[in-house]
């Protein structure tokens, strides 16, 4: 503690003269900085980078029980298998079609929830739509993928119950390609907007009310202050969120395609992972796993990268 | 509140309707379940359950709670989720605290934020994971499902955006009444960012309350298994198509009720925990008054 | 910066060595404790003690094995304080033979169960002693030089009995044996899965009308269950067939291979390729997918599912789904394994079971299960190799009777009292306990009559012998109330009339069981092909029947399967065929 202390009270004093006692400001300044931050490196460094080292086995013909020195390697092998596979670049079309309509939705959507949500007066209708929405976040895909089956029959499910008062035909819709991949953008974001919507909430709450206030002293309705207070102020939060989910562009979620998917749509439905799924459900191939991982993560890195810049360029901000 | 034009009642009324019926639409699916839960075999098994239990009974239940060992992953499922919550959130905190602060003034912190990026991005797999999650002796502990994946990198960034949009001058005060970092972050930053906070340790709870897989990997026994690993033990049905079907078995592939009521009895803790969460996101607090 | 980077690094390769010396530590204390730990005298006693008392050996002092199994729990497995890990069966074990067993870990999917081997392997960790394998991993364990030859073992521990039942399914071996030495010992299943027709014979009755025996009638039958109201309830709301296609036409229920059946013996698999292979005239093995008598079974079908006959949701349920929908009442006809008596169609109406019915030609034909479950392995550490023979011999000579050396009398007709079987008027009781007139103390599960506690077998699959237990489904349907004379019999005698009865029609057609012949491992193109050409198999094989192609896009299938490696999978089965007959 009285490291602390004598560390904090430098800050105040303006660090000055020669390069030595600089460098020990500098480092009673920030050194607690730094210590705040040991824990969560050497976290990552043991559990998250040295692991990371497995990540050679994409270059290689892993076999388990030769481990990592003594398997044979095969260079960019799993990668060319990856890309020549006949279906393959099918695969990574559908996976981008399905995720990207995913990110898109699964922001606009808990935005315009998490705003729309704020203007509700009544305390008790707020707290349990919240409650009630945040609900299918907790049903996992094995569950709802029978669920889902049902909903959507083409014999007498809800849904087509629902279309035929409407006077419309019923649709097959877990066997087109098409509306299959409408049926999984929208029951993840079903599923998912109501949690989502929770950070978005934390923002809004967050703001400086007397922002509103002056604001309503200047005589802005309440849309004019949606669009000038709250969204500017939940900003950040939005570009931060979206920019992490571009980071996983090529996970357009396993669990539920799996559940849900069939031979009818594999055309359109069929994602990197239950690909790499089916490939492995023979044989463990890791090394294969390990490549297409890695390729995943290139394309993360690249795009959060991009976005990075994008942000730091055009609006000056810094999102980590 | 005081709108009271006639667009902004239309609109009110229209908001309160639709955000009605969504609601509704996501909860139907769990009031399912807990129908087919109250309802007889039979009718579970011909799929005949819409949204009220068909031939009632409570027997489910009584198997579920009468079963020690569920409960006993109900204990552990807690004791995991408080324990990686706890921990998690404080290495969060502490980092993102750290980070939050603008590039001038502390040197390094980009470097360290590519550097938690990049973990998150890239990970090595499976069999490195395990390796070093045994050979750092968490092998079969409760910890191999805590430490090895406190280091949340979505929450530190997400933290970090809320720490920087608190007001300036909320640092420079403490830093002029003499406290340093530590005592910044511990009593007065975390009792500002209150809504984050209770966001992020929620966002950690449920993945630690769902996670399974580790549970499975690292751990020996189904005695030791936290809930959600303990329910893929019931829950999951096998494929057959290349193992036998034991005609004794077949009355428990058959208990669609117990698993239903397996389902929701597993998520009820965590619904429990909401609400005492949710005031912070609901009402939030007013910074106003702390900077005062 | 700099500075700061050298720090970083300083502790990434501390934290590095430090992973490092653990491996090799790790590494070497498993070598030391397991290598060489029975020295001669110890085995040759040990060997003793089975060989010179096989039905009452037991280990003094006790020997441990070892093991790591699947286990997905139940309600009503273990009596209150009992599990997996701890039970009358275990503590029986550890009393009367000296063997105590222990568990290195139990997961509940057989995937995750793979995964965790895989994984001690990639740590250089110690194996479990006894290892369940199917050909995969078996493959694997071999190749990594992990587990230990049998034979020898084999020729001194097994029975006369159990060496004739290998003997007689040789081809059982096929896949874990390497050089001439057999590393695996499989494990069968009881062959009791054949599919039979079932039927709602109530239906029938309100119809006026019969179970269809011929194609034609069948197809007539479709018709009417679709289109003539059988349930009287006043609305067009049901099908004629209940079946899966998400996998391919052949599943484990709602299964089509019956269909397939009435027009070749060549059954369609979508699941995995080392099924279904028959041998044509040629002595050569021919892939039921691309027989062109397909074509046929692909027209019919979709000649059924234009008129609505199929459930049109067929493409897109599992076999659960589709059991489904026959226990809701909604189809008349789903074919599957005679236990479906009891899930799903228990108290689903008046479902009935009848034989398949035959084809055109008057074909009949359904699909065999594989004959092996899943091999067990010795981990060549392992210090006691009779014990694990010891035991197996003498659950396996439950089977045998007298004859086998390993005949234990005390278990001959149930395995534990009070758990699977009670006592009654000097009789043995398994099941049914109420209508038997059993008190309700006595009752395995005092208050549940329908209650008993099987065995959860901690080192083996229950040994089944093929076909055995037929004979006791035969005694059982003739009379229910048959005395128990041996643990099949006790198996069998808490099924249900109905079971029973659909368990006759099945063995009424055992002749007609199509076997898959090739029981080698995946092939080489198999491990690099196979998803490619199920995916194949499976969207051409639906969008036929679904209208979406022609049929004469069979065809074209079957063209591109070959170019696609199929043909090289049919030559490397063919080589393997070839080299197995020797």
């Amino acid at each position: 503690m009285n490291k602390l202390d004598t560390g904090a009270a430098s800050t105040s004093s303006v660090p000055s003269g020669k390069k030595a006692s600089r460098a020990a400001s500098y480092w009673k300044r920030t050194g607690m900085l730094h210590v705040l931050l040991l824990p969560a490196v050497i976290i990552a460094l043991i559990y998250g980078y040295t692991p990371m080292l497995g990540i050679v086995i994409a270059f290689q013909e892993y076999e388990p029980w030769l481990g990592i020195r003594n398997s044979p390697w095969v260079g960019l092998e799993h990668f060319e298998y990856l890309f020549n596979y006949p279906d393959s670049l099918q695969v990574i079309k559908n996976t981008l079609i399905i995720s990207g309509m995913k990110i898109v939705f699964q922001l606009i959507v808990p935005v315009l929830f998490a705003l729309l949500l704020t203007e509700i007066a009544k305390s008790w209708f707020k707290r349990a739509a919240q409650t009630l929405v945040y609900l299918p976040h907790f049903l996992s895909w094995v569950i709802l993928g029978g669920i889902f089956v049902d909903i959507l029959s083409i014999r007498g499910g809800l849904l087509n119950r629902f279309l035929a008062v409407l006077g419309i035909d019923p649709i097959f819709f877990l066997a087109n390609g098409d509306w299959f991949r409408i049926v999984l953008v929208v029951s993840d974001v079903w599923k998912e907007f109501g949690f989502s919507t929770i950070i978005f909430l934390a923002a809004i709450v967050s703001i400086d009310p007397s922002l509103y206030e002056a604001a309503e002293i200047d005589g802005a309705n309440r849309w004019k202050q949606v669009l000038h207070i709250s969204l500017p102020s939940i900003l950040p939060i939005i570009i931060v969120v979206g920019t992490l989910s571009l980071g996983r562009v090529l996970d357009a979620g396993f669990d539920q395609v799996f559940n849900l998917y069939n031979p009818l749509v594999y055309e359109k439905g069929d994602i990197i992972d239950t690909f790499v799924y089916r490939i492995g459900l023979l044989d463990a191939q890791f090394s294969f796993a390990t490549a297409v991982g890695l390729f995943k993560s290139i394309v993360g890195f690249i795009l959060i990268v991009i976005s990075y810049r994008l942000a730091y360029k055009l609006a000056n901000y810094r999102i980590f | 509140m005081r709108f009271r034009s006639p667009a902004y009642t239309v609109f009110s009324i229209l908001n309160y309707t639709f955000i009605g019926i969504l609601s509704i639409c996501c909860v139907l699916p769990l009031i399912h379940i807990f129908a087919v839960s109250l309802s007889s075999k039979a009718a579970a098994t011909a799929n005949i359950v819409n949204f009220w239990p068909v031939g009632f009974t409570l027997d489910a239940y009584m198997q579920t709670l009468g079963n020690d060992k569920f409960l006993q992953a109900l204990m552990i499922g807690i004791e995991r989720t408080v324990l990686g919550t706890a921990i998690s959130m404080t290495i969060v905190v502490m980092a993102a605290y750290s980070l939050s602060k603008s590039n001038d003034r502390f040197k390094g912190r980009n470097m360290y934020s590519w550097f938690f990026i990049f973990m998150m991005l890239f990970n090595g797999g499976l069999i490195p994971t395990y390796l070093v999650v045994s050979n750092t002796g968490l092998y079969d502990t409760i910890w191999a499902l805590v430490i090895p994946n406190a280091v949340n990198v979505w929450n530190i960034i997400l933290m970090l955006n809320f720490f920087r949009n608190l007001p300036a001058e909320l640092e420079e005060a403490a830093l002029i009444d003499g406290a340093g970092h530590l005592r910044t972050v511990f009593s007065i930053y975390i009792w500002v960012s209150m809504p984050a906070i209770a966001t992020l340790s929620l966002f950690t709870m449920v993945i630690h309350w769902n996670s399974w897989f580790d549970g499975i990997i690292y751990l020996t026994s189904s005695d030791k298994y936290p809930l959600s690993s303990f329910l893929q033990t019931i829950v999951v049905q096998d494929n057959f198509a290349q193992t036998g079907v034991d005609p004794e078995k077949l009355e428990q592939i058959s208990n669609r009720t117990v698993k239903a009521s397996q389902i929701f009895i597993g998520a009820l803790p965590i619904l429990i925990v909401y609400p005492f969460l949710q005031k912070y996101f609901v009402k939030g607090i007013v910074i106003g008054s702390v900077k005062g | 910066m700099l500075k700061k980077g050298s720090k970083l690094s300083l502790v990434f390769i501390l934290a590095l060595s430090g992973v490092l010396t653990a491996c090799s530590n790790g590494g070497q204390s498993d070598n030391g404790s397991s290598a060489n730990g029975a020295n001669t005298g110890n085995s040759n006693r040990a060997e003793s003690t089975v060989l010179d008392n096989p039905a009452n050996f037991k280990f003094d002092p006790p020997v441990t094995i070892r093991t790591a199994n699947t286990f997905a729990e139940n309600q009503n497995d273990f009596k209150s304080g009992e599990s997996f890990e701890d039970n009358m069966h275990t503590r029986w074990m550890r009393e009367t033979m000296g063997i105590d067993v222990q568990f290195d870990f139990v997961v509940p999917k057989w995937e995750d169960y793979k995964t965790k081997i895989r994984l001690l392997l990639a740590g250089k960790k110690r194996l479990p002693d006894v290892i369940n394998t199917q050909t995969d991993l078996a493959i694997d364990l071999i190749n990594a030089n992990a587990v230990m030859p049998l034979n020898e073992h084999m020729d001194k521990y097994l029975s006369p009995e159990m060496k004739a039942l290998y003997d007689k399914y040789p081809q059982a071996f096929a896949p874990v044996t390497r050089d001439g030495k057999i590393y695996g010992l499989p494990e069968f299943f009881a062959m009791d899965e054949g599919p039979v027709m079932w039927v709602r014979a109530d239906w029938l009755e309100n119809l006026g009308m019969k179970a269809p025996t011929t194609l034609d009638e069948f197809s007539e039958l479709l018709r009417a269950f679709t289109e003539d109201d059988p349930d009287r309830n006043g609305a067009n709301d049901t099908v004629g067939l209940a079946i899966s296609l998400i996998d391919g036409p052949y599943n484990w229920m709602a299964t089509g291979d019956p269909i397939a059946g009435m027009f070749s013996d060549h059954i369609p698999v979508g699941y995995n390729m080392q099924e279904f292979w028959t041998e044509n005239e040629n002595g050569e093995l021919e892939f039921g997918t691309i027989a062109p008598e397909q074509k046929t079974f692909l027209q019919q079908m979709h000649d059924w599912m234009k008129a609505g006959y199929i459930d049109p949701e067929a493409g897109i349920k599992d076999p659960a789904k589709a059991g489904e929908m026959a226990a809701s009442g909604k189809a008349g006809i789903i074919f599957g394994p005679y236990w479906m008596a009891g899930w799903p169609l228990k108290d689903a109406g008046g479902f009935k079971a009848f034989p398949i019915p035959a084809g055109p030609d008057g074909n009949v034909g359904r699909g065999e299960k594989a004959l092996v479950a899943n091999y067990k392995m010795l981990n060549k550490d392992f210090e006691h190799p009779e014990a694990y023979f010891a035991y197996w011999g003498k659950i396996y000579a439950t089977n045998f009777g007298e004859s086998d050396p390993y005949f234990d009398e005390s278990i001959a007709k149930g395995w534990h009292e009070g758990y699977d079987y009670v006592i009654h008027d000097g009789q043995v009781v398994g099941g049914k306990y109420e209508e038997r007139g059993v008190p309700e103390e006595k009752w395995p599960k005092p208050g549940d009559p329908t209650v008993g506690y099987s065995v959860k077998w901690p080192i083996t699959n229950t040994p089944f012998v093929p076909y055995l237990i037929d004979a006791s489904l035969e005694k059982f349907n003739n009379d229910p109330n048959a005395e128990i004379n041996n643990w099949t019999d006790g198996q069998v005698a808490s099924q249900n009339a109905e079971q029973l009865d659909a368990a006759m029609v099945r063995i009424s057609q055992n002749e007609q069981a199509v076997f898959n012949l090739f029981t080698g491992a995946p092939t080489k193109t198999m491990l690099a092909k196979q998803e490619m050409l199920l995916k194949l198999m499976k969207e051409s094989y639906l969008k036929i029947i679904y209208g979406d192609e022609p049929i004469e896009y069979f065809d074209e299938f079957v063209d591109q399967w070959k170019k696609s490696g199929g043909e090289d999978i049919i030559k490397e089965v063919n080589e393997w065929y070839a080299s197995s007959k020797k």
